[in-house]
Order: structure tokens, then sequence, then C-alpha cells
């Protein structure tokens, strides 16, 4: 019985050590998007990031390759990172997306002349969000307000994007996240949460 | 014989490396509870149907032998004894995915069988896997996708399957033990369409030991967010229009402990809520 008590013991130590040298970090940062004139929806993005130390030793800090957008009433997206290494990462577009906004590398967006239909063999970006400033520095620090750019629209599934233009969100906020935490919502009052 | 996407869809979970028997595993429970917990974080509700391919009790019957060896080599001493009963299990599910061996033909026919009932009843279909679920499916969605009687061109109303999503797979190893390939590299079947892809989300965690192949669970290192599967499969992925898109997680785990997380990340349910309803 001593040596069962022992072994549990042994394995339970184990089991707190590798579970306790690295914390899982969330952000999020709330905003919303406009789907037809006085018409808007709430959203949140949120990643999630490891911090700490691994159990033999060295330190440790790498982040969700990604970033989710969820948005109250419509569909969840996730931005992945930019195989063309603009540093951003993008949201590609499906079958039946039509481009209609281009952004140039100043951030400016520009509607197209012509619509172009998307071929999602071709992973074009309907959207972008911009990760890093010209110099290199991380937009997505606790207190920046990320930026994002939607440029697509679907005739079929109208309410897949919102207006293709320029989104700020509001400032990223840090907290710990632990594995019975929830992730954010995204029907949130904007204004309460300014109230409070 | 085509999907009706009006009708409410479903998701098919293969779980991975077990013990136990098929009444010990809950991977679609925690499935539905990811999905429903992102659609209500979005105010929606949406009617679907989550059901889990298990396989377990087919693998066991084939360790039965072994099970018994093991048993009587233990000396009756029941902690050795149960210690490898559980190897012989866990260990026995993956030499038989690398054998492919009879046991490893019938878990897939079954797994075929499963998803060629969602599609005779006109369902759409997404099929989740974890570790060495991913190879099982890969494979079956492979075979499916070599057969002309479906996923003819961009009619994906003749797709059986929609997308796949695989976390912590294995199947970026290039192992070889005593001369066995355990993870032989897949042939990626070409889809024969003009401006459709198959999508392929693969999930992983830089600290997850199955997927980096390390024991010690020493960390990835990233080109960009292509993790091992990406790396091994991404050209070949290309070439014949599947969108195979890397997605590395966190979550505050480490070792194997990083390896079960999938099954609890949120990110999961929001892929699905965008795979089926966006």
């Amino acid at each position: 019985m001593e040596y069962l008590n022992k072994k549990l013991l042994s394995i339970a130590l184990v089991v707190f050590s590798l579970s306790a040298c690295v914390n899982n970090y969330q952000y999020i940062s709330r905003g919303s998007f406009e789907y037809a004139p006085d018409k808007s929806n709430t959203a949140v993005i949120y990643w999630k990031m490891d911090k700490g130390r691994l159990y033999y030793g060295p330190s440790y800090e790498e982040g969700d390759s990604g970033i989710s957008l969820r948005i109250c009433k419509r569909t969840t997206k996730e931005f992945i990172p930019d195989e063309n290494n603009t540093g951003n990462l993008i949201l590609l577009g499906k079958s039946g997306d039509l481009l209609v906004s281009e952004v140039d590398a100043t951030g400016n967006i520009s509607s197209l002349d012509s619509a172009i239909p998307v071929n999602p063999q071709n992973k074009v970006a309907c959207a972008r969000l911009i990760t890093e400033d010209s110099d290199g520095n991380s937009l997505l620090n606790e207190g920046d307000y990320p930026e994002i750019f939607f440029m697509c629209n679907n005739l079929v599934k109208a309410n897949r994007y919102p207006k293709a233009k320029k989104y700020t969100f509001g400032a990223v906020e840090k907290s710990e996240y632990k594995d019975d935490d929830s992730a954010p919502g995204a029907c949130v009052d904007l204004k309460m949460l300014k109230g409070m | 014989m085509t999907v009706d996407f009006s009708k409410k869809p479903h998701i098919l979970v293969v779980h991975g490396v077990q013990t136990g028997d098929d009444s010990d595993i809950t991977s679609d429970q925690q499935i539905k509870t990811l999905v429903d917990k992102s659609l209500s974080s979005i105010g929606i509700q949406n009617d679907y149907k989550v059901s889990g391919f298990f396989y377990e009790d087919i693998n066991d019957e084939s360790q039965t032998f072994y099970q018994l060896f093991f048993k009587a080599i233990s000396g009756g001493n029941p902690l050795v004894g149960k210690a490898l009963k559980v190897v012989v299990d866990a260990a026995g599910d993956v030499v038989t995915a690398a054998k492919d061996s009879s046991t490893a033909g019938k878990i897939r026919k079954k797994l075929r069988a499963q998803i060629l009932k969602s599609y005779k009843s006109g369902n759409q279909l997404i099929i989740v896997a974890h570790s060495l679920g991913t190879i099982y499916a890969l494979d079956v969605i492979c075979e499916l996708m070599a057969n002309s009687n479906y996923f003819k061109g961009d009619d994906i109303r003749t797709w059986p399957i929609q997308g796949y999503v695989s976390m912590g797979s294995p199947l970026g190893l290039d192992l070889n033990i005593l001369g066995l390939p355990v993870f032989a590299k897949r042939n990626i079947e070409t889809l024969s369409a003009a401006a459709s892809v198959f999508p392929w989300h693969n999930y992983f965690n830089r600290l997850d030991p199955v997927v980096s192949g390390n024991v010690f669970g020493k960390p990835i290192m990233l080109d960009g967010s292509k993790g091992p599967v990406e790396k091994r499969y991404g050209d070949d992925a290309m070439m014949a229009k599947w969108l195979l898109q890397g997605h590395a997680v966190t979550s505050g785990n480490q070792w194997i402990f990083a390896h079960t997380a999938y099954w609890r990340n949120p990110k999961i349910g929001d892929q699905l809520v965008n795979m089926l309803w966006d």
C-alpha cells in the first residue's frame, strides 16, 4: 500500500510539473462589422499564447498561428498566416466569392473596377488582419488596436462577408486562460462594455 | 444519390490510440460540446448530428493472443499485468495501422460504410480525426476520391465528405522502426475539379510528442504555420487540389497532455461551424 501511495504521489508530481510550467494566455479584441447601412454586428477576435518554462528548463513563448473571429449572428472565421510572406494574417476566399476591393502596401483600401470571381485553388485573400507595422513591430500587443480589411462579397451568401472596408477593433486585452474557461462570445453590447 | 445541403449536417469523429474498449470513448461528445459552445458564442442555434466512429473493439480482438501471452508472463503480479495490458493495447493499435494488416483493412471498411451511410441519407459530412485516427481517415477519404462514383468534379453534392479536420496527427512523421515504416507517406488522391478544393484543416501543438516524434516533447520549429504534416504533404496536397491549412495551437499543456488538449480547444468548434454553415 505504501509503495502504491509513493507511486501515485510521484505520478501526481510529474503531472503537476508538466502542466504548471507553461501558462496559457488569451488575447481578445472587440469591434463590429457593417453588413448594411445602419446594420452592424458585434464581433470578437481571439488568440492564445503559451508562456513559461518547459519541464526540462528552457523558457518557452509561442502563440497560436491563427486568429479566430466570431461574429454575432453570423459565422466564425479563422485568419491564417499569408503564404506570400506579407507578415499579415488572411482569410481565404471560398467558391462563389467575389473580390471587390484591394489593399495596397500602405494600407489603403480601394474598390476594384469590376469584381473578380474567386477560385479557391488560387488561395485568394478575402480579408486581411494587419499584424505588424512597416518596421516589423507587432500590432497585437496589449493595448494595440487591430485593423481588419474585408475585400469580398458573395451574392448568394450575402451574410458571409461584411461590407468591404477597413475596420478598427478595440484595445487588445490579455488574461490567463484555463482549460475549463470559455472562449469569448461575440454577442456583447460594446456600449455596455465601455461603460464598465 | 447526392448530398442535400438543406438537411442537417453530420460530423463523424474518429478517435486515436485508445486503451479500454469502444464504450470508454467519448470523443463524439467532446466535439459536440465544442460545436455547441461555438454556436452559442455567436448566438445561433443550428441542428446537426455528431457520431463517433469506434474501432477499439476491432483492434482489441486482434490483440487477444498478445494480451493472454503477456498476462501469462506477468507471473500473477496485478500491477505488471495491468501495465503490460495497457502497453499492448496502445502499442498494438499503432502496429496494426503501420503494418496495414487485415485488421487495418477491417477498420477502413467499417469507416467507409459509416461515411457512406450519411451520404446515402443525403447529409453532408465533415470528418474530425485525432492522432492515429487521422491515418485511417485520410486513407478512406483517398479511397473514396479514387472511386468514380464519388467526388465528381466541382459538383460538391457528389462529395460524401465535405472536409477533413485532423488533430495531433502523426502523419508528418517519417519513422522507420526495425525496417517497418510506421507512418509511410500516403498518396494524396487528386480531386478532379476545376474551381473547387477539398478542405483539410490540420491542428497541431508544437509541444505534442505525437506530432513532433520527440518522445520528450521538444517543441517543433515552424516555417510560418507549416508543421510536419504541411511540410510532408503540402506540395502533394496542392497538386491534388486539396486545401491543406496548418493551424498551430496552444493549450498551456506539455508532452502527452498537449496531445489530448485538442478536444477542449474552442478553435476546433469554430472551424467546424465555419465549414458547415459559412
